[in-house]
């Protein structure tokens, strides 16, 4: 594939993209302005209403202030300036996904031709339809993505797939880059500065969605045989497309993560981007058991998220939790309790296998653009990443 | 041609102590974002054209009745989008997909074993 030029300011036009017209993308920009908008313009006032007049009146009733973030939710859901935002963050999300509906829609045709990979392509898709959705993805579209990641409306249909690559851009606001890859190349680039000995020869990507985290390892690692799975098959079908549009070889299988069909030692390192909040308490328990079996001695597991809540203030928790209750998020809170060294212990790693770090953002271009808080509605704007996992001992 | 569905899985929260001043404020909202489309369209227009007579002539435009048919579908399609808080309401009370406990969904995922 010849080399193409990134325009920091844009998403990537690759083959399979859901280009939209003129007028479409003036309605997609306008939910990014919205939402860029609540995030430094309306949010912020949440904690000045919080500290004004809902905790003084709570202390006033009570003699004491709220515990933690649950007590903070149920004061704040009676505050008339934290509704109206949600109100509008809601709607936000809700904008977004039907502005994107709309030109997928409309190119339906052209995207589902392009999904039929060409003769000779340089990675695979394997799809395994009897499988069945876990209860933790099909309880509630995730994201409030109507459809959810496996939907599916026509033979072969890779149209949600297509919905999301475009609005995971509008989501972040761009600020993860014109291939919307920060996260792959934030994760790959914490391998790089900090084990730039480790030369994995086959990489796993848990939860893969249409590969925006995937592809990076494919650059960083050109030797490893590198694979993706997801649950969701019109998500699997797009990562394809879009992979061989853009010239790279990956693997993708439709798998659930808590029990693959890799062989023992398969891999030497495994990673998941914002996988972890979409499973559950148990499923993530399946997850670390499985990834201990799939991988080598000396291999290494590393998930991708935002910070955990004990590292923040009970306030800045209630806020970044928002997304439970109001994003289809229902792990949301609950994954960001784990313990890593207790889910390292209890899968076989050893609780001092554990480790975790804080790495900053590798698209240092939307700097500008971030507000630098770990909020609800303002995902990719912390200008950094935690990741958590365990090395495998050799 | 396909429609995706609209509507995703799970309870929408109550914002603004009813549903109704919710789908008001959610039709309020579409209604801004097809105005600012508007600006934007309105304003590619003119510099597309690039003519400094473009004023006068749009104000002596009429359609024909082509270009009603087609203003037609662009209206009602205009109308789609920003009620669609109504239509909403209207697939609820057919249904009974959006009236499952959210909390159902939370005790899903929490549940140790």
């Amino acid at each position: 594939m010849a080399t193409v030029t990134l325009d920091p300011g844009k998403q990537l036009e690759h083959g399979i993209l859901a280009t939209p017209t003129n007028e479409e993308e003036s309605r997609q920009l306008f939910v990014t302005s919205l939402k860029f908008h609540l995030a430094t313009k309306v949010a912020p006032g949440n904690k000045l209403a919080y500290e004004q007049r809902a905790l003084p009146a709570f202390v006033r009733e009570r003699g004491a202030e709220p515990k933690n973030r649950h007590e903070i939710r149920h004061l704040m859901d009676n505050d008339p300036y934290f509704r109206m935002w949600g109100a509008m963050q809601r709607t936000s999300q809700e904008m977004m996904w039907y502005s994107v509906q709309l030109s997928v829609e409309r190119q339906n045709e052209a995207i589902q031709a392009l999904g039929k990979v060409a003769d000779a392509p340089l990675g695979s898709l394997t799809l395994h339809p009897e499988m069945p959705i876990p209860a933790y993805v099909s309880a509630v579209d995730i994201h409030c993505m109507p459809g959810n990641y496996h939907g599916e409306y026509q033979p072969d249909d890779l149209a949600n797939g297509a919905v999301y690559d475009r609005a995971v851009w509008l989501y972040v606001m761009g600020r993860m880059g014109p291939l919307n890859d920060d996260m792959g190349q934030s994760l790959s680039s914490y391998l790089q500065q900090h084990r730039p000995d480790f030369k994995p020869r086959r990489i796993l990507d848990m939860g893969c969605g249409v590969g925006h985290s995937t592809l990076p390892y494919a650059d960083k690692f050109p030797d490893a045989e590198l694979h993706g799975i997801d649950v969701g098959a019109p998500m699997l079908r797009y990562a394809h497309a879009r992979a061989e549009s853009l010239g790279k070889a990956v693997h993708y299988s439709q798998q659930n993560a808590e029990s693959t069909d890799f062989p023992d030692g398969h891999f030497d390192l495994i990673v998941s981007h914002i996988l972890v909040h979409e499973t559950s308490n148990k499923a993530i328990r399946n997850i670390m058991k499985e990834a201990y079996r799939l991988l080598a001695p000396g291999g290494l597991l590393i998930h991708l998220e935002t910070p955990p809540y004990e590292k923040m203030s009970e306030f800045d928790a209630f806020l970044l939790d928002w997304d439970t209750r109001n994003n289809n998020e229902p792990f949301w809170g609950g994954s960001h309790e784990l313990s890593s060294t207790e889910l390292a212990e209890s899968s076989g790693f050893g609780a001092d296998a554990a480790f975790e770090h804080l790495q900053p953002s590798a698209f240092d271009e939307a700097a500008q653009r971030r507000t630098q808080k770990f909020q609800a509605g303002d995902f990719g704007g912390g200008g950094a990443w935690y990741l958590w996992g365990a090395e495998k001992r050799a | 041609m396909i429609e995706l569905p609209r509507q995703a899985k799970g309870e929408r929260p109550i914002y603004l102590g009813d549903k109704t001043t919710d789908n008001l404020l959610s039709i309020l909202l579409a209604l801004a974002g097809e105005v600012a489309v508007l600006r934007e369209r309105l304003d590619t227009v003119e510099r597309v054209v690039g003519d400094e007579t473009l004023k006068a002539r749009i104000d002596a435009y009429r359609p024909s009745k082509e270009v009603e048919k087609e203003r037609d579908v662009a209206r009602a399609q205009f109308l789609d989008i920003i009620l669609r808080p109504l239509k909403q309401d209207y697939e609820d009370l057919g249904s009974k997909s959006a009236s499952k406990d959210y909390d159902s969904a939370i005790d899903i995922v929490l549940a140790a074993d």
